[in-house]
């Protein structure tokens, strides 16, 4: 296959991605507010098999153009734009989820989520220094 | 516009197909989000009824029966549309269902009862005063159940307690024991009629009514003013009873088996009750194969209006800060 053509749909998976998962935590957030609203509209289930998908198919496409490792993860994950809107996110939801729970619980999983996405940060980022 | 694969270097002649399939893209997410925010906005209701697998749980829709050559289905709901789509679909090799004609009410199914030559003696009407009798509302924990037929049926959910017009007021508060008395029976959901022993009140011509036995039977006033009614009636209204809503079926383009015609319902959200029926006159039943009902709602500011409200309420109880309606 032409390898332009391949680098074209591997942009244009990228900017599906990025949508996708704006959709996504845009109504991951709405239904923690009001449980229910979204869930009884859109499926979830689907909307994680198809970002799966696409990145099933970027992966793929990175690899076989040899493009993978040269995106935004060479760069400080302050210039990560998506990495901002995931931690913003994340934050958002997990903040929302505290809400119903006592603070014994409360306390577990705000030390657990610390503690992931410390890993996670080290892992994806300053390892890669 | 936000790039995140500006390292990703392609041709130029590439580079120009990239940015218009890039425009094409984004204008289809927003398509997208703007059909899905009107879903959200203005919420529909489809009712389904499938005459060859009726057993199946998607059948949404009710077959209560023909009578006098007219078919009547129920669709139960708690919520007020504008306008409601019918579309029969006829079986293979039958007749065409061009020309039946559709007609619509909202009521209460138990008000719907035909009524009784008779009307109701004092003595039947004077079961509402025991304590326990049928129709008597009792709570426990977080839940609400009615007695009936010496039975307690605990409610789905406060929406069927409510579209089936009981007050909070007549709930009773009962022990475990008091409730470990009775037999528990499966759930009272929305597509339950009002138990026997349920008094209806028609706010239009002040007549009281009383459910027995699939009959309703008039109770003069005098009655129940010495019957000293323990629950508030039921209101009602005599005029939801009328089918003045019409509509005659035309056959669609496609499916090519299909029929289906529209009629506008925004005059049905002045009457009480939760129970949409739909005749279908001049067919016969064994000739349908599949009946689709589809409650929409005009794009109008006071339908937004109304959704808005409602999710501003269901976030202010996912917070604790309201109670459930």
């Amino acid at each position: 296959m032409n390898k332009q053509f391949e680098k074209l749909i591997y942009k244009l998976l990228v900017d599906i991605l990025s949508l996708s998962l704006l959709v996504f935590f845009f109504n991951l957030i709405f239904e923690g507010v009001v449980p229910g609203y979204i869930s009884s509209h859109l499926s979830f289930t689907k909307l994680i098999i198809f970002i799966v998908v696409v990145i099933l198919g970027i992966t793929y496409l990175g690899k076989r153009n040899e493009i993978w490792h040269t995106t935004n993860f060479n760069q400080s994950w302050k210039q990560n734009k998506i990495t901002i809107f995931l931690v913003i996110a994340g934050i958002i939801l997990i903040i929302n989820s505290l809400f119903n729970l006592g603070w014994l619980e409360s306390l577990i999983t705000i030390a657990t989520t610390a503690f992931i996405l410390y890993y996670f940060f080290l892992a994806l980022f300053v390892s890669k220094k | 516009m936000f790039n995140l694969t500006k390292n990703v270097i392609i041709e130029k002649k590439w580079q120009a197909r990239y940015r218009v399939l890039r425009v094409v893209l984004y204008f289809l997410f927003l398509v997208g989000g703007i059909y899905f925010a009107y879903r959200i906005l203005l919420p529909s209701q489809k009712f389904i009824l499938s005459f060859g697998t009726p057993n199946d749980k998607n059948n949404t829709l009710h077959y209560d029966g023909t009578e006098n050559k007219q078919a009547l289905f129920s669709a139960y709901s708690d919520e007020n549309f504008s306008n409601i789509h019918l579309q029969v679909i006829s079986d293979k090799n039958s007749p065409s269902l061009q020309g039946g004609e559709i007609s619509i009410r909202k009521t209460y199914k138990a008000f719907a009862y035909p009524l009784a030559a008779q009307p109701a003696s004092l003595p039947a009407v004077s079961l509402e005063n025991s304590s326990l009798a049928n129709g008597t509302l009792l709570s426990f924990n977080n839940s609400v159940f009615a007695v009936v037929d010496g039975k307690v049926m605990p409610f789905d959910n406060p929406f069927t307690f409510l579209s089936l017009g009981y007050s909070w007021d007549d709930v009773a508060p009962a022990t475990e024991d008091e409730i470990g008395l009775y037999q528990r029976d499966k759930l009272f959901t929305i597509d339950r009629p009002h138990p026997n022993g349920t008094i209806f009140h028609a706010r239009d011509t002040g007549k009281y009514y009383l459910v027995n036995n699939g009959q309703k039977q008039e109770i003069l006033k005098d009655d129940i003013l010495k019957a000293n009614l323990k629950n508030h009636p039921i209101a009602v209204d005599e005029k939801s009873l009328d089918f003045d809503l019409n509509c005659e079926l035309k056959k669609n383009l496609w499916p090519f088996n299909s029929y289906s015609c529209s009629i506008p319902v925004e005059n049905l959200a002045q009457f009480l009750g939760n129970d949409y029926q739909v005749s279908i006159d001049g067919v016969d039943v064994k000739n349908i194969n599949q009946v689709d009902l589809t409650f929409s709602r005009n794009a109008n500011w006071s339908n937004m209006r109304d959704t808005l409200s409602d999710i501003k309420h269901k976030a202010l109880v996912n917070y604790g800060f309201a109670t459930p309606y």
